[in-house]
């Protein structure tokens, strides 16, 4: 007020005490709010700017956490894929060295006949490696078609000679960023078949190239794969090593715009409560200050 | 020596109605616009006599009210500009509340909803993860509507609100002019004093019905205060008033005074601020959002009708209750009231605008306007087919003139329950499409381009990702609310001290009348001293003559 205005009404006094008052109680509220929430009272009405970046900023958060579940998703995948190809390397070994006990010199029937139901057994190993299923039932090795066994038998072709469609792939990463978590088994018909004929008791009594080769060539397979697995598994962790440092930096900016300053509420409360105190007694000062009480 | 006494005894009645003036205004120290009042002393009319002309007393000759015609006038103005803040700020803050509450607005729906998608695409063959899913989308479409409810109640109590304050005005407007008229009548029986405490009551009428809606005020020769709004529609003419009607149809709020229509006239105080934001902000932002939630909704569907479910059928492409491209609609709440045939149908997406379009008869034709624009942006109106901004509007034909019952005003929303009615129409979850054609149930490829929706760029027109749109929008009706509310804060701080200023002025000071009060007490002291000395005088003389 400036200088013109030395007269005061006795309203304008008591008015100003009024709403000073309220001003003081108001602002305790709202520090009391934002200490015992632990949240600042950010809307789009009192601070655009960052209620946009909140809104920003909460998106991508969730949406890393996502990628993150997704990870463990794929992980999960890789782990269950690599043990069975692990496995079926471990088959595809021990036939190979059986192949060659069969063929060295001095087999006896006997002993042929035990190197046959071993071939038979990891026939049979090899097989059910192959139909690996998932938590859900679903096969692991047939594709998008994961309802369908893929080898219905030793002397089956794979998924009954239909396409496999494309092997699942999930997206770990912002923009579009996808690693493969399914592999098509396909082509093992050969091994299996030849691992069928040599466990055959009627069948020939040496293994020969072609056979031999086709348990080569599926030992291969499974280590391409099993390479393959491993560098989607390491694709993994690099998406989530830039997704963990992105969520750092996301929560962190998230935080510092949301979350309550304590130092700065807790002044503010102490700065509200003081001047509730001081306007209280100003005002009581005041109004008992009257040229009627010295009539 | 009668003299002496009389003179002595009209002192002390000045002192008296003196002093009832001061307890007056001590008595209305803290009454809502009551105004100062004085007291005009002046010396009685002297006696002329041989030796000069000999003084006979005091009189009391008037009794005047402080009044700072400037000052009134310039609180009038403030109020109305405060009225019309805050009516605007109560709005924005509802919406506020609805649309940008942390974790609960339209962008953390969506991101929850997409989040749910990437869980079928890392196992598409699981049914429960796709029935959580189903469950997320009804969820989402359920808060959506809600949302849109909420939207339409602010608007529900926004209407109310107005009819209101036009109830509010009719009563002041009726009070101020039969104030006219006893102040009239009391200024005709005494035509050299003012009837202070009448004048104090209608000024703050006056103030109070500044801050309902702008006025426009002026006084005649005889002392009346004419009220008008508007282009100068009369509200008050001496002692009559004429009624505002605040109507509510279904093509908008309409402000009348008598026959003329003055809902485009009327942009201050409560009133004009209710009136403004309702169209400036309530309808389209809730537009704007229906238009980010059908562009979503009918490029989810698209993309859904591209894939195949679990059992390799071909994916809905109605995933989303929403209106299909290319659907002429001409029904309620999109065409309001559905009359002449006049439909709507969105036939692009990529260049929707949140834009409603209202067709008016004016004159002697029918013109086009497009929300937010006060000229109309075809006049007369095209042939139909109307193509605009993605929409086609169709009208079979507009009669000119209307007949009696027609409709002369048509609300055309291309937007308008899009939000209420979205719902999912999937029930089953094996018919999520979340593979790709001729992929079996353990392909994901279509539930990946599904979850790209919400990145994607041209979902929304203006070359934005939904995402992106929802943060525009979100710093965009921000931006306006704070500056809203900075302005009502300045504009509080203006009322004031502008009515401090005036109470500097008007307002009664209880010091000042203590020292007044102790004044006059002095002086009623003094004449009774001086008419007991005149009286032992008289006494003396009587004695003497005895």
């Amino acid at each position: 007020m400036d200088s013109i205005d030395s007269r005061i009404s006795s309203s304008v006094f008591f008015n100003q005490g009024l709403s000073g008052m309220s001003n003081a109680q108001a602002g305790i509220a709202k520090a009391m709010e934002e200490i015992s929430s632990g949240r600042r009272d950010i809307r789009a009405s009192n601070d655009p700017v960052a209620a946009a970046s909140i809104v920003d900023l909460g998106r991508s958060v969730s949406r890393l956490e996502q990628y993150q579940r997704n990870a463990d998703f794929a992980e999960a995948r890789h782990g269950l894929t690599e043990n069975a190809l692990q496995s079926i390397t471990e088959v595809l070994n021990r036939a190979r060295e059986v192949a060659i006990q069969f063929n060295s010199g001095g087999q006896s029937d006997v002993s042929r006949n035990a190197l046959r139901s071993e071939l038979g057994q990891l026939r049979d190993q090899l097989l059910s490696e192959l139909n690996t299923q998932d938590e859900r039932g679903d096969y692991i090795f047939s594709g998008s078609r994961v309802k369908d066994k893929p080898y219905s038998g030793a002397t089956a072709t794979f998924l009954g000679g239909a396409a496999a469609g494309t092997p699942l792939a999930i997206e770990v990463a912002e923009g579009g960023r996808q690693v493969q978590a399914g592999w098509i088994a396909s082509g093992f018909e050969g091994v299996l078949q030849a691992l069928n004929d040599m466990a055959d008791p009627a069948g020939p009594n040496t293994v020969d190239t072609a056979r031999f080769d086709t348990i080569v060539q599926a030992s291969d397979q499974a280590m391409l794969m099993r390479t393959e697995v491993g560098g989607a598994m390491r694709a993994v962790e690099l998406a989530r090593t830039d997704n963990e440092g992105e969520l750092y930096g996301y929560t962190t900016a998230l935080s510092s715009l949301r979350d309550t300053d304590y130092p700065s509420a807790i002044t503010e409360l102490n700065k509200h409560t003081l001047l509730l105190q001081a306007t209280q007694s100003t005002m009581a000062k005041v109004q008992g200050l009257s040229l009627f009480n010295e009539i | 020596m009668a003299d002496f006494l009389s003179t002595t005894v009209s002192g002390l009645s000045t002192v008296q109605r003196a002093l009832d003036v001061l307890s007056h205004n001590v008595a209305n120290a803290y009454t809502e616009g009551y105004t100062r009042q004085n007291v005009v002393i002046a010396t009685r009319t002297p006696q002329e006599t041989g030796q000069g002309a000999v003084g006979t007393g005091s009189a009391l000759t008037d009794i005047s009210r402080t009044f700072d015609q400037f000052l009134g006038q310039t609180l009038q103005g403030a109020l109305s500009e405060q009225g019309r803040l805050g009516s605007r700020d109560l709005i924005l803050g509802q919406m506020d509340e609805i649309v940008s509450a942390d974790e609960n607005n339209l962008s953390s729906r969506l991101t929850t909803f997409f989040n749910s998608a990437q869980d079928v695409a890392n196992a598409p063959s699981d049914l429960a993860v796709r029935t959580a899913f189903l469950g997320e989308a009804r969820t989402m479409a359920q808060q959506i509507q809600a949302m849109d409810r909420r939207l339409a109640d602010v608007e529900g109590g926004l209407v109310q609100r107005a009819m209101r304050v036009g109830g509010e005005i009719n009563e002041m407007t009726s009070e101020i002019a039969k104030l006219n008229e006893t102040i009239l009548d009391s200024r005709r029986r005494f035509p050299d004093h003012q009837p202070n405490d009448l004048l104090d009551r209608r000024d703050l009428l006056l103030r109070n019905l500044a801050e309902k809606v702008d006025i426009k005020t002026y006084e005649d020769g005889d002392g009346n205060i004419n009220i008008s709004i508007g282009s100068g529609q009369s509200l008050v003419n001496a002692e009559r008033a004429t009624p505002v009607g605040v109507g509510n149809t279904s093509a908008g709020l309409s402000i009348h005074v008598g026959n003329s229509d003055v809902t485009n006239l009327v942009s201050g105080g409560e009133l004009g601020g209710l009136m403004r934001v309702k169209e400036e902000e309530l309808e389209p932002r809730r537009a704007e959002l229906g238009r980010m939630v059908f562009s979503f909704a009918t490029r989810f569907n698209e993309v859904h009708g591209q894939g195949v479910d679990m059992d390799g059928n071909a994916g809905t492409a109605t995933f989303f209750n929403v209106t299909a491209l290319n659907t002429p609609v001409a029904a309620e709440p999109k065409v309001s009231p559905p009359a002449f045939g006049v439909s709507v149908s969105i036939t692009d997406v990529t260049q929707l605008t949140a834009n409603d379009y209202t067709l008016k008869y004016e004159g002697s034709q029918w013109n086009l306007y497009k929300s937010g624009q006060s000229t109309a942006i075809q006049s007369p109106v095209a042939a139909s087919p109307i193509a605009l901004d993605g929409v086609e509007i169709t009208y079979a034909a507009l009669p000119n003139p209307p007949a009696a019952g027609d409709p002369d005003r048509i609300a055309i929303r291309p937007m308008a329950g899009e939000m209420s009615s979205l719902a999912v129409n999937v029930g089953n979850a094996r018919e999520i499409a979340a593979a790709a054609v001729g992929e079996g149930p353990g392909d994901n490829s279509n539930m990946l381009k599904l979850t790209a929706i919400s990145t994607e760029t041209n979902v929304v027109q203006g070359s934005m990702s939904l995402t992106e749109a929802f943060t525009v929008f979100i710093a965009d009706f921000g931006a306006e609310a704070r500056g809203v509310s900075v302005s009502l804060e300045a504009q509080q701080l203006v009322v004031k001290q502008t009515e401090d200023r005036l109470q500097s002025v008007v307002g009664v000071n209880l010091d000042e009348e203590a020292a007044n009060l102790m004044r006059l007490q002095n002086h009623y002291l003094a004449l009774s001293k001086s008419m007991s000395i005149g009286e032992t005088l008289f006494q003396s003389l009587l004695q003497a003559a005895s």
